[in-house]
């Protein structure tokens, strides 16, 4: 009977599922050495901090980095930014001047600006170019233009020697001096 | 140490950190006492007046098949590098319009490039997580292409932004996804500083901007996903010089001032900002009422300073580019509403050396220049 009772205990624990042990170790290496990191990052981050704190007691208002800014500004001049300068009696002959061959002239503080020394153009009643300052017309637009102004122009040529730009007869837009150093011959559409 | 302990340590560090920002974040406060705008207003300021024809339209460069993703000018003779969806580098006379050079790129996925100091070389940067050199004067090979001439590899990221350093035609940094900048010697193509990355403290995210200060080169300031900014010095990588707070975004564009003592952010949650580098006090903010329902809110997506400081000149993701008066916070034009304006997201600008014209890149395929037209009146 009792061997009968140990059989079956042995069978019946034969069929029962496999128990461990004793509990396994896992060792998660990895995930421990990007802890430690994180934390040393956390202490290295709380003595920047630290530091922050204690330089932020010297630091000066909000207000003197503005009036530093307002200074910068108001004291550097701009080339987008429309200005207005008060007129020169002795510019206003010259500006007159130029006024009769030249749109739009302009006269700066100080007496006129160089670009106004430059060759400008003019029409003259028979359709040719002439240039005015003593410039060689060559150095004016001589191809036949259906419009003829004088403007600044609007980006910096370092070899420019004319500042005039006339209008294309095929092309509504404007056609830069073919002697300019840094103008092209043909319109330029865009 | 045990795991469990580590745990606890990180958890009481990290408390320790969110309370001495809170501390530093009240001390700064006490320090706001104005902003640009409100001390403009006190000094008698008006705004700048554009007038319908001031600022014009004076070219378009067309010739990219792709969006143009970015762009930048030399420091002298006016040409203008730009990098395009269609894989290729363009250079362009931006007094002629011509292009002087197309470079058709090994990798198509370029998203930022640059001029060197001295105009002979350009450096791109992309998806390949690579810079490339190429020497502007190289001959073409077979292809008519111009070879690369140097490939700067190192980044584990996209490479999203790339920078001269000024006056040295040797030096470059790039920004990158793997959350790092990189200053390389350009001739070697080795790396000589990490900024960032997991150990030394910088970016949590991508970086996706840089600026250089032209007053002083060892200092440049980084833009992130992390919402962000950061001042370096090129001499301490191992850690931020000082970290800008304010954005609720990306910070997807960061542009020195011109007196090198301040610059711009521009963001994803649509706001530019104006930040002190020295005392890291946020100036102003620049934020304009949109339009449309909160999903369509326009990202800014490049922004520049003109020459004086006075205007900041910001393209958005709707087309929009804003001339803001600096002192004032308010905006005095609006380029996406001229004529001859681009047709889609402006997605790159910068001002020539001299100040005297901006050139915008946008999704519609073009460049276009912009500059005064205007009259200097008599008073």
């Amino acid at each position: 009977m009792a061997a009968a009772e140990a059989l079956e205990e042995k069978q019946a624990d034969a069929t029962q599922a496999p128990r461990a042990r004793s509990p396994r170790r896992y060792t998660d290496l990895c995930g421990r050495h990007r802890l430690q990191a994180r934390v040393q990052l956390l202490s290295r981050e709380i003595g920047f901090l630290e530091e922050e704190l204690q330089s932020v007691e010297g630091l000066q208002p909000v207000s003197v980095c503005c009036k530093e800014v307002d200074k910068y500004v108001g004291t550097t001049p701009d080339p987008l930014i429309p200005t207005y300068k008060k007129r020169h009696k002795s510019c206003c002959f010259s500006r007159w001047l130029r006024a009769m061959v030249c749109f739009n002239a302009t006269c700066f503080t100080g007496g006129c600006s160089s670009w106004q020394n430059r060759p400008c153009c003019t029409r003259r009643p028979n359709g040719s170019c002439s240039s005015s300052g003593g410039y060689p017309s060559r150095s004016c637009c001589s191809v036949s233009c259906s419009r003829l102004r004088c403007v600044i122009p609007r980006l910096s040529c370092p070899g420019y020697s004319c500042g005039c730009v006339c209008s294309c007869s095929n092309c509504t837009k404007v056609r830069l001096c073919p002697t300019c150093l840094c103008c092209i011959s043909h319109c330029v559409c865009e | 140490m045990s795991v469990a302990e580590l745990k606890e340590r990180h958890i009481a560090a990290t408390a320790t950190v969110n309370s001495l920002r809170e501390r530093l974040k009240q001390r700064q406060q006490l320090l706001v006492d104005t902003d640009m705008a409100a001390y403009g207003r006190s000094q008698g300021r008006s705004a700048i007046s554009f007038g319908s024809t001031d600022l014009v339209c004076c070219r378009t460069l067309q010739g990219h098949t792709g969006k143009v993703y970015s762009l930048d000018w030399t420091p002298e003779r006016n040409r203008i590098v730009s990098a395009s969806q269609d894989g290729r580098l363009i250079v362009w006379n931006a007094l002629t319009s011509q292009k002087t050079h197309a470079i058709k790129l090994q990798c198509p996925w370029v998203v930022t490039c640059a001029f060197a100091p001295n105009g002979q070389s350009v450096a791109c940067g992309g998806l390949n997580s690579a810079c490339s050199i190429f020497n502007l004067n190289s001959q073409v090979d077979r292809d008519g292409n111009i070879p690369v001439s140097q490939i700067l590899t190192g980044h584990k990221g996209y490479v999203y932004s790339c920078q001269y350093v000024p006056d040295q035609e040797t030096r470059l940094i790039t920004s990158s996804g793997d959350q790092t900048c990189i200053l390389w010697d350009v001739t070697t193509g080795q790396r000589i500083s990490v900024f960032g990355g997991e150990f030394p403290s910088g970016h949590t995210a991508d970086v996706l901007s840089v600026s250089i200060n032209s007053s002083n080169s060892n200092m440049f300031v980084s833009g992130s996903c992390d919402t962000t900014a950061r001042l370096w010095d090129t001499r301490i990588a191992s850690r931020a010089v000082r970290t800008y707070h304010g954005h609720q975004g990306d910070v997807n564009t960061v542009k020195f001032f011109p007196d090198g003592q301040r610059f711009g952010t521009g963001s994803n949650d649509s706001t530019c900002r104006l930040y002190d580098m020295r005392t890291g006090h946020q100036l102003q903010v620049y934020s304009q009422q949109h339009d449309g329902d909160d999903n369509d809110i326009p990202t800014v997506t490049s922004i520049a300073f003109s020459i004086s400081g006075r205007l900041l000149f910001a393209g958005y993701s709707s087309g929009a580019c804003y001339v803001w008066d600096t002192l004032l916070a308010e905006v005095v034009l609006n380029l996406g509403e001229l004529q001859n304006s681009h047709e889609g997201c402006i997605s790159c600008l910068d001002l020539s050396s001299d100040g005297s014209a901006l050139c915008t890149g946008s999704w519609d395929k073009k460049l276009k220049i912009w500059a005064f037209g205007g009259q200097r009146r008599v008073i």
